[in-house]
């Protein structure tokens, strides 16, 4: 899915057959890798083998977690709700924390914060405890500003920056 | 006599309150905001919708005519399945939700909620995406915003205010109120917030507690005193206050210099519900229920009774009688156990509206392509006798001292027929009356 979209999105910029190539080549080396490495027994080492000179790195399990805790979320906004009568001040509302990591597509700008945020907030946990779908608001939160400090160094290659 | 309640939604809040007001002692566990919080601002016993398939009827069958909510109540006492059928039989109906309306109102009125309109007389309300409803019973907020009883009706659009969208909203509603014949002069209002509330327009709810601030409310008076006209009706969002609607509604029309009102809310804009969850936990500790947060555990029983309900932590409440409370989806009252749906704390059978077991299904097996039409798998729910004990497989009481309460209770869907809040408000206070017999 991840390799249909960036081809689509190569597409779009640079024309078809540039396009074309950069899936063939990476197809191929895909190939040929995992071929190459059909005997390793552990599956880590084997990726790390064969992708990790191309800057890709495991994902993180954390964060991937929340993610999928994140899609559960209702929309219902008793977060923000419980958030605002606790006196919190979080840079970024809890709903839109949540809706932020259900997506993983944190585009600082978009969500109105001119630079990633370093402490979410006071993390008194209000959010979490008023949650119906049993959400880790409060983890979510971390989460999204330890992605925001990272962010300056990228730990993953998307495959369109593979050349 | 000691009374436990599983729940604390509205069906759970009001049998603790009636429980406790018949002397007592009772403890209410709950796992947290159920569908009760996720509430709009009606309590409606009996609504109906001019513009969605399913439900109760708008108009009468025959003639056509438009139907008071309580002949719609009637509707759905008719249907034998539907729990207002047991609740209702051998009684008025229009004097056993005046009771309960009166009940709630009491309970709520300290937190200044109050709790108005009857089944006798529609009040068409508004929702926040434009959508009218001819509702019944409603909060303080909402249920002032009676469109039929205005001349004009201004839609207050806050710029930049997240999960709101006036101008749609207002093509919305003319449109619905064409379908059902009411002429009402339609405009837009624009408030434009002052420096130090705009910046908060994103997250609704830090608006809606900075307008209890008296300091916001008077940097706002030059921008609310330009909303006002002569006969207008002001709808505002629902983001009138987080807690304390009232005082915001009273400084509103006072700023304004007319009648104002709130939208009803659907999330992701629904603090009336966030409201009204709040005024029922403050009625809880002001009439001395424990309440427990957490989930439970298991229910002890003995010879055919319930003895004790062992909380998560470890809990143990022993208990003389048990309400159960639990909600179906939202409130957890039902759950995918190993792929099947399951009740989750007896093991409750649990029935579709055409009666069909439906426990021990896929759940996926249980729901149809059509989004208005009927979904069996939310219309689950377990069955009871007349004294709300829910039901084992031989249709013979699962436990003799156990009642069953609010959405839990089958026979309906409350997505469709949206007569969840008034099946919660009275199988809620009859399960209290019920349990403290016991």
């Amino acid at each position: 899915m991840r390799g249909y979209r960036g081809f689509l999105r190569e597409l779009s910029r640079t024309g078809g057959a540039r396009a074309l190539s950069l899936q063939l080549r990476t197809g191929a080396a895909h190939l040929l890798r995992s071929l190459r490495g059909a005997r390793a027994p552990d599956p880590v080492a084997l990726f790390f083998r064969n992708y990790g000179a191309d800057g890709f790195r495991l994902p993180d399990t954390e964060r991937a977690q929340l993610q999928l805790a994140a899609e559960a979320c209702l929309v219902c906004g008793l977060c923000s709700a419980e958030c605002a009568r606790a006196g919190g001040a979080p840079l970024l509302d809890p709903r839109d924390a949540v809706i932020a990591a259900a997506r993983l597509e944190i585009d600082w700008l978009r969500l109105g914060l001119s630079e990633p945020i370093a402490t979410p907030c006071a993390a008194c946990r209000a959010c979490t405890a008023v949650c119906p779908a049993g959400i880790p608001i409060d983890r979510v939160q971390e989460s999204l500003a330890r992605l925001g400090r990272e962010a300056a160094a990228p730990q993953v290659a998307t495959p369109a920056e593979i050349r | 006599m000691r009374a436990v309640v599983i729940g604390g939604g509205l069906a759970g809040s009001c049998a603790a309150l009636e429980l406790a007001a018949r002397g007592a002692e009772v403890a209410l566990v709950s796992a947290g905001p159920g569908s009760t919080a996720l509430s709009g601002g009606t309590l409606d016993v009996a609504a109906a919708s001019p513009l969605r398939r399913g439900g109760l009827p708008l108009a009468d069958a025959a003639d056509g005519r438009p139907l008071a909510p309580l002949r719609r109540l009637l509707v759905a006492h008719g249907n034998a399945a539907h729990p207002y059928a047991a609740l209702l039989r051998g009684r008025s109906a229009a004097l056993e939700v005046e009771e309960a309306r009166a009940a709630l109102d009491a309970w709520l009125a300290p937190s200044g909620l109050r709790v108005v309109g009857s089944v006798d007389e529609t009040r068409w309300l508004a929702d926040v995406r434009g959508a009218v409803r001819a509702a019944d019973l409603a909060q303080s907020g909402s249920g002032e915003g009676d469109l039929a009883s205005a001349e004009e009706i201004a839609l207050v659009d806050v710029p930049g205010l997240a999960g709101f969208d006036a101008r749609p909203a207002l093509r919305m509603l003319a449109a619905e109120l064409a379908s059902i014949g009411l002429s009402r002069t339609l405009r837009l209002a624009t408030l434009e917030l002052p420096a130090g509330l705009a910046e908060h327009a994103a997250a609704p709810a830090r608006l809606a507690r900075r307008l209890e601030d008296p300091a916001a409310q008077a940097a706002l008076v030059p921008a609310a005193a330009r909303l006002g006209a002569p006969r207008r009706l002001l709808l505002f969002p629902p983001v009138l206050g987080l807690e304390r609607v009232d005082r915001v509604l009273a400084w509103a029309a006072d700023a304004t210099g007319c009648r104002v009102a709130e939208l009803v809310g659907a999330p992701p804009l629904a603090l009336a519900g966030y409201r009204l969850d709040r005024a029922l936990s403050a009625a809880l500790a002001r009439a001395g229920v424990e309440e427990f947060a957490g989930r439970v555990a298991s229910i002890e029983e003995d010879a055919g009774r319930a003895a004790a309900v062992r909380a998560e932590g470890g809990e143990r409440l022993a208990l003389d009688a048990l309400v159960l409370a639990t909600g179906r989806f939202v409130g957890g009252g039902l759950l995918e156990r190993d792929g099947r749906l399951a009740e989750a704390l007896l093991e409750l059978p649990l029935y579709d509206l055409a009666g069909r077991r439906v426990d021990g299904v896929r759940p996926r097996r249980l729901v149809r392509r059509d989004y208005e039409g009927e979904q069996p798998l939310f219309a689950a729910g377990v069955r009871t006798d007349a004294q709300l004990r829910p039901l084992a497989a031989d249709s013979k009481p699962r436990l003799t001292n156990a009642f069953v309460a609010g959405d839990l209770l089958g026979g309906f869907d409350p997505a469709r027929d949206r007569t969840g809040l008034g099946v919660a408000l009275l199988s809620g206070r009859r399960a209290g009356i019920e349990a403290a017999k016991c």
